[in-house]
């Protein structure tokens, strides 16, 4: 019987990455997406935890790798709503840019195979939070809501829209050769997650108070900031089978990745802005409807709890030496996004702030399966440096008619990656790589109520997307 | 070792330049004018018998009153029944809506003025209330507006003061207004923007086997309002009983209130009241101020009564007596009305189009439905619900129709 190889305790940092402020599951390593994410079927670093636990039976040595990268998203929009306080009546505002932000997102792992050691490897755990999202000034109340000079308290957020996601994954991996060519393994472990996510509903008026049906359009929509926050944990595990033939120069690699549903607990804070006319107010006899126009703030807060349903990641890819120095990979992968139909809110019996308990709501997504598609070259002169370069093609799962920009994640989006290592004495690795990720400007139209509750669940507008991503890695060889 | 160091730290800082540089918005830079309140004494002392006549006068950014070589145009805004020369800027923001047009090049630098058309009865729809024998009942509205304000106005104030430099836009009432005075006027207004006016009388009466009445909508509303027969507003003595305005009766008052611009009268009998024949408003001295309304105690029209409503006010057929000046005057005209107009006047404004074209006068005409985002059912383009947003578009018509000498619409004097 052959020695089983591969096979290690091994603990990964993992985070989940946001690309440009989507919500999408993009991967880990230099190498990796220097070659597009055409990894299934190549990983038998510290990142195969995440490409396919079977390529830890590959792994040669032990090593330890610290890696970070830095995400500059870029998102803009020029809206098409028409809802004052966006761009319709006397817009304040033309191109709005999401505010300028760089994430950055460590990772790090070890790899301890079997054969190396004759007992059994142990890793070591890093926890580093991050952040990924947007930022966005998208609303201000229209000209005339308050009377001039007047600021309402607490003073209308700068920030009104506001996403803010923060994961860490702890994985855990094992793997073992079957014969010399086909190798199977899996990781499992934790994820942490937070969430902070802020936007501005626009609350009719006349849902209040009847009578303001026939009211002064500049009057009917009032500003409400929602704000919840939330943080929980779920698990994950990842499966895969890597098969190596023609003396390792051609290589097939399968996995998938599935997480358990998360349920995350927090709280929600709201704030209504109420408009700001005293000729009004004093043509009104009611106290209740000459409060509506007194510019106060009302406000509410209390528990809430999410519920997250996270897809399935599968993939593959293939790869083929074609000579010593060249080297070629291409993979595709699907996300199963379309079980993200509706994250249901569950406000605990909490209060509107109108003082009226607030119905628990289900935030439509009805989000859609992805694929991406990647391939890369490598090409190393010699043991010491090797350059790559990687392009992908990858899909939102967002449809127009829930998208907004609390995750800007607009149409298709082609990244183009370039990479370098470089190697130190022998066993100290650098490798680092640089994204450049566009997607074509994309234009939503028509406000879209796709659940029927008369609020619209999405904000139309021409987007633009682009991300740079600066990423470097160092790897220490045993 | 300080590669090391240096390599990810210059990773670090480009990933972060080009953020730094990113303006989070583009946003127009909007230029304040100013208001002021400003007495506009009358000519008629009668205009004034519901109180003095103050008028808000909006100056545009960069407006230097001692700098007298800069002239503005002027846009003249008519409220609507029941308001004041308020209604403009307590209720649809006009002021800052002028900053923000004049600001982002969308209209030239303007003067707005907002006269007061609040009288006895709630609003004079800016009418000369003239008895038969031309005695003057309620005020002369009319003149006032076409007069005094507008001299008052040229003469302190920094005004190109000619024809093709003044505009007049009105709601309601207002529209009204400023159809009248710019068909009957058109040698002082050259540009008008109506929105919801009452335009075509014959469409408040219809006819049946009885002949001409009400139209049914005006007949349940006024027994909603009155509960079957309309009440004398006062007695003989001259005490209030149901006193006209009322803001319980709103469409009673605004009847009360045309009558009292198109047929009003002076009389001394109060036995005229029975058949609402004579309804007094006011008692002076042994007589009595009031109205002849053109319908009696069943609703049906009195001929002699609406034959001057038709033939005197109403703006289909101004515009017929006025063509040749209009046409020759080259007046620009625009108008338009919410498609659920609470008073049912977009058929009045189609009646209004409809006859325009037959006449060959060329106009702009809309008949306004709900915006982007706000859903029909849930916001009715009503008599007024939308006139923050179509305002907007009476002034752009209106102050590019203006063809004056004026300080070019894309310069902004700096502060």
């Amino acid at each position: 019987m052959r020695w089983i190889r591969g096979g290690m305790m091994f603990l990964l940092f993992l985070p989940v990455v946001l690309r440009g402020g989507g919500f999408a599951l993009e991967g880990v390593g230099p190498r990796a997406l220097s070659l597009g994410g055409a990894y299934r079927s190549l990983a038998q670093d510290w990142s195969a935890i995440y490409w396919n636990p079977a390529g830890l039976a590959f792994a040669e040595r032990p090593s330890f790798t610290l890696s970070s990268a830095f995400v500059s998203p870029m998102s803009s929009v020029i809206l098409r709503t028409g809802l004052l306080g966006y761009d319709g009546g006397y817009p304040l505002k033309f191109r709005v840019n999401s505010a300028p932000q760089t994430f950055p997102i460590p990772s790090g792992g070890g790899v301890f195979p079997f054969n190396y050691y004759t007992s059994f490897g142990v890793g070591m755990s890093l926890f580093v939070p991050f952040g990924l999202g947007a930022k966005w000034n998208l609303y201000d109340p229209p000209i005339g809501f308050y009377e001039p000079g007047f600021e309402p308290d607490p003073p209308f957020p700068k920030h009104d829209w506001e996403s803010k996601i923060e994961v860490v994954s702890l994985f855990a991996g094992i793997a073992g050769k079957i014969g010399r060519h086909v190798s199977l393994g899996v990781s499992f472990g934790p994820s942490f997650i937070s969430a902070d996510l802020q936007r501005v509903d626009l609350i009719d008026l006349a849902s209040i108070d009847s009578s303001a049906t026939y009211g002064p359009v500049q009057y009917r929509y009032l500003p409400l900031i929602v704000r919840v926050k939330g943080s929980g944990r779920t698990y994950g595990i990842s499966g895969g089978v890597m098969v190596s033939l023609l003396q390792d120069r051609l290589r097939f690699g399968l996995s998938a990745l599935s997480y358990r549903s998360a349920d995350l607990s927090g709280d929600y804070n709201l704030h209504l802005y109420l408009p700001k006319n005293d000729a009004i107010a004093a043509q009104l006899t009611d106290p209740s409807e000459k409060f509506l126009f007194s510019g106060n703030v009302m406000s509410s807060k209390g528990d809430v709890k999410v519920s997250l349903t996270l897809p399935v990641v599968m993939g593959g890819s293939v790869s083929y030496q074609v000579s010593p120095k060249w080297l070629f990979a291409v993979g595709a992968e699907k996300t199963t996004w379309s079980v993200l139909k509706d994250i249901p809110l569950d406000f605990q019996g909490g209060l509107d702030p109108m003082g009226q308990p607030l119905q628990n709501y289900s935030l439509p997504m009805r989000w859609k399966d992805t694929w991406r598609f990647g391939g890369g070259l490598e090409y190393a002169p010699s043991p010491i440096v090797a350059m790559r370069i990687g392009v992908t093609s990858d899909q939102t799962p967002i449809p127009e008619e829930t998208f907004t920009p609390l995750l800007p994640d607009i149409g298709k989006k082609v990244g183009v990656n370039i990479g370098l290592r470089y190697k130190i004495k022998g066993r100290l690795l650098l490798e680092g790589r640089y994204e450049f990720l566009r997607a074509d400007q994309t234009t939503f139209s028509g406000l879209k109520d796709v659940d029927g509750d008369g609020s619209p669940d999405n904000m139309p507008g021409d987007y633009t997307l682009s991300v740079d991503t600066f990423e470097f890695g160092i790897t220490w060889g045993f | 070792m300080k590669k090391l160091i240096a390599i990810p730290v210059a990773l670090f800082v480009l990933s972060n330049i080009s953020c730094l540089k990113r303006e989070e918005t583009y946003t127009p830079i909007i230029y304040h004018g100013s208001l002021q309140e400003v007495s506009i004494s009358p000519s008629d002392p009668l205009v004034e018998l519901a109180g003095e006549k103050k008028a808000f006068v909006y100056l545009p950014p960069g407006y230097d009153s001692t700098d007298t070589l800069t002239l503005y145009p002027v846009v003249y805004l008519l409220h609507g029944y029941g308001g004041n020369y308020r209604f403009w800027q307590d209720f649809e923001d006009i002021s800052e809506i002028a900053d923000y047009l004049i600001s982002t090049w969308e209209i030239r630098p303007i003067i707005l003025v907002m006269p007061d058309g609040f009288n006895l009865l709630g609003g004079s729809f800016y009418t000369n209330s003239l008895a038969p024998d031309s005695t003057d009942v309620f005020g002369r509205f009319e003149d006032y507006i076409t007069n005094d304000v507008v001299s008052y106005i040229d003469n302190n104030f920094n005004t190109l003061d000619s024809v093709s430099d003044r505009g007049i836009i009105g709601i309601s009432m207002g529209a009204y207004g400023a159809m009248r005075l710019a068909f009957k006027h058109p040698d002082v207004f050259h540009a008008v923007g109506a929105h919801s006016g009452p335009v075509a009388f014959d469409d408040f009466i219809e006819e049946d086997a009885g002949g001409k009445t009400l139209t049914e909508w005006v007949k349940l509303g006024l027994m909603a309002e009155n509960g079957g027969r309309i009440p004398c507003p006062i007695d003989t003595l001259g005490n209030p009983v149901r006193p006209i305005p009322d803001p319980d009766r709103p469409l009673t008052s605004m009847l009360f209130a045309m009558a009292g611009a198109f047929t009003p009268r002076i009389s001394s009998n109060f036995a005229d009241t029975l058949n609402y024949d004579f309804m007094p408003i006011l008692k002076v001295g042994d007589s009595y101020k009031g109205v002849l309304l053109p319908f009696d105690t069943l609703f049906s029209i009195k001929l002699d009564v609406w034959d001057v409503w038709s033939r005197e006010a109403d703006i289909v057929h101004l515009a017929e007596e006025n063509k040749d000046a209009i046409l020759q005057n080259d007046l620009k005209i625009y108008f338009d009305c919410g498609y659920k107009d609470e008073l049912y006047l977009t058929s009045q404004a189609e009646t209004l189009h409809n006859e325009l074209e037959s006449l060959g006068i060329p106009h702009q005409y809309e008949i306004f439905h709900d915006g982007a985002g706000y859903p029909p059912d849930r916001f009715p383009a009503g008599h007024g619900t939308h006139l923050y947003l179509r305002v907007r578009k009476s002034l752009d018509f209106v102050v590019n129709e203006i063809k004056g000498e004026g300080p070019p619409a894309q310069f902004i004097p700096p502060y």
